[in-house]
């Protein structure tokens, strides 16, 4: 049985940008293809697991250290507690097959961790990149965030886009190669089950 | 029962040495392989240094820690574990380890994200706290730090500690059961104190041959108390002294500064960084050798000097008054420049005290070999593999990627 585990800084209610409607419509979509769905996420409450229905539960991790100093500390700091949450979630659930779908940087460090302790497929997919939410930036933070941009499209087994341009871009500016890139518009119909497709060929082994 | 397989994580290791960590792991490595513990130690790169190599026994690996451009020290160190924790899941995965230890709060996030993604043990030596370097934490940074310290120690199955001052820190600033502490002291080896050297030669480099020497040697850092043994150098102008003061830190401008101030500069010479065999020349021809720590979990430098045979004036504090003992193997003043000058005083004009102080140091020296360290953090490790391979947490079986790089 295949199970997605969708990790994201942002799910409804925590709503930072378009992401957590994203991840949302994408559940929805899954579910809506009988497929059972883990989300990932974080919010600062006591609440760590929610089952929404048969077929969506969401795992909330909270960042075990506090303060923190930027949002690159608590960032990658967190990343430690979706290991362990992700790993709870692989030795409790033995039967599944699981693929990581990771969206933006956020969590790549833990999705590449995960990737080489438990051979999971992993999957990036990207809505934006640092350089167009700071262009021209040669700031410390903002390379930094690019440094871990890239991790991901080298580490991961396949990277999904929402648009050719996108797909243009990590091409030209990161040297990922074409065929690694899957465009799947999700305005189109059915865009669900085009990414439940990637995903079983990814858990197939056929991308890795 | 079979010797663990052990990866240690430390962000220092020779040649890479920032403190006291990096010869820590190495000794206690080294000494756990002579006990047929294999052992791996993850660890930042270093120029010039082989990412993988093994020495005396120890595997070690460097991992490529400045690949990212970082905006400051706590973001790379952020970085750094990312690095570590991808690194050593495949260390992790190519080897039978069974234990992961992790030294100090700089290798938390590996440690404890390696820790669950293969089940494995893990045990957390605290070296310090950030409570105690600091004196209290005072902004949200150290805030932080003490902050991944909590994690840490929640996180590993059992913590060790130095000194039991060190236990006593944790547990009251952690609120840490005392039951999940096991006290294990830090190590020396004694052969490099023996080997043969010019040692007129290293004298009379550092001191005329009319003058007395004594010997400081540690971080210029508030926390060690060096500013009060400049203080005292005016009471001690009439027994023809030279104080040797070395190392490097924060204070160096200041001390420098003051000691101008104090018209001491004939008789203080600040060297700044030496090499561990001009150290040991140091503690071997030194008159007196002066610790006065204000902070201090467990005392390193008094393991040299006790071993060296440099007959000790010392504070006393944190974990020296645990290795020392006033006026059996060391002489204690109290932390102020006239209770440190009376203490030199004290060891300079009475040869045969500085005589007795200085033998039966030696003697208790013995009991801290790397050996007996070795034996009883092997203790700890057995106790953990005992409780780990009773309980339930424990993996059934360890999953091997299957991961194209």
């Amino acid at each position: 049985m295949l199970t997605p585990l969708l990790l994201s800084w942002e799910y409804p209610p925590r709503i930072v940008g378009d992401m957590a409607y994203y991840v949302e419509s994408l559940t929805e979509e899954l579910n809506r293809a009988k497929t059972s769905v883990s989300v990932v996420t974080c919010r600062d409450s006591t609440g760590k697991y929610e089952r929404r229905s048969d077929l969506l539960e969401i795992y909330w991790a909270s960042n075990p250290v506090d303060p923190h100093v930027s949002v690159l500390t608590w960032c990658l700091t967190l990343n430690a507690e979706i290991e362990r949450i992700v790993s709870d979630i692989i030795y409790d659930k033995k039967d599944a097959t699981h693929v990581l779908d990771i969206q933006d940087w956020h969590f790549v460090p833990a999705g590449v961790s995960l990737k080489r302790a438990h051979g999971l497929p992993f999957i990036l997919t990207v809505h934006s990149l640092e350089e167009q939410r700071s262009p021209g930036s040669s700031g410390a933070l903002s390379s930094c965030i690019r440094g871990i941009e890239t991790m991901g499209l080298i580490e991961s087994d396949l990277v999904l886009v929402k648009t050719d341009q996108m797909k243009a871009l990590i091409t030209e500016g990161y040297e990922v190669q074409k065929d690694k890139i899957v465009v799947v518009s999700n305005n189109g119909p059915n865009w669900g089950r085009r990414i439940l497709a990637v995903y079983r060929e990814v858990a197939r082994g056929r991308r890795a | 029962m079979q010797a663990p397989n052990v990866l240690m994580l430390s962000w220092e290791f020779p040649p890479r040495i920032v403190g006291g960590l990096a010869p820590h792991v190495y000794e206690l490595s080294r000494a756990l392989v002579k006990k047929g513990v294999e052992v791996h130690v993850a660890t930042c790169d270093f120029p010039g240094a082989e990412a993988f190599e093994v020495v005396d026994g120890i595997k070690v690996h460097r991992i490529d820690s400045y690949g990212y451009p970082t905006p400051d020290f706590a973001t790379w160190i952020s970085m750094m574990n990312v690095n570590l924790k991808r690194e050593v899941s495949t260390i992790l995965s190519d080897n039978d380890i069974n234990l992961i230890h992790a030294h100090d709060w700089l290798v938390a996030s590996a440690s404890i994200g390696l820790k669950h993604m293969f089940r494995l043990p893990l045990i957390a030596t605290i070296h310090s706290t950030e409570y105690g370097r600091r004196g209290g934490v005072h902004n949200d940074y150290q805030r932080m730090i003490g902050s991944m310290e909590a994690w840490l120690i929640r996180e590993a199955w059992r913590i060790i500690c130095c000194s039991r001052f060190m236990a006593n820190e944790i547990i009251s600033a952690y609120k840490v059961s005392d039951y999940r502490v096991d006290i294990v002291p830090n190590g020396i080896d004694p052969k490099p104190f023996e080997v043969p050297m010019d040692l007129p030669a290293i004298r009379r480099r550092f001191a005329e041959p009319n003058e007395r020497l004594v010997l400081y040697v540690g971080r210029l850092v508030q926390e060690k108390g060096v500013s009060n043994l400049i203080e005292a150098t005016p009471f001690l102008s009439d027994l023809n002294i030279k104080f040797i003061v070395v190392g490097e830190g924060y204070l160096k401008e200041e001390l420098i500064r003051r000691v101008k101030e104090l018209g001491q500069e004939k008789k203080v010479y600040l060297t700044g960084f030496l090499d561990s065999e001009t150290i040991r020349g140091l503690f071997r021809v030194a008159d007196a050798c002066v610790i006065p720590s204000i902070y201090e979990p467990f005392g390193i430098v008094a393991l040299e000097a006790m071993t060296a045979g440099a007959p000790i004036v010392t504070s006393g504090s944190g974990g020296l008054g645990e290795i020392l003992e006033h006026e059996k193997t060391a002489t204690f003043a109290a932390s102020n420049p006239g209770s440190i000058a009376w203490g030199v005083r004290r060891v300079l004009t009475n040869p045969q005290y500085s005589e007795a102080l200085r033998m039966e140091a030696q003697r208790e020296a013995a009991s801290y070999e790397w050996g007996a360290i070795a034996t009883s953090t092997l203790g700890t490790y057995t106790r953990i593999m005992s409780e780990y391979n009773e309980g339930n947490w424990k993996p059934s079986r360890i999953k091997k990627p299957k991961v194209n790089n």
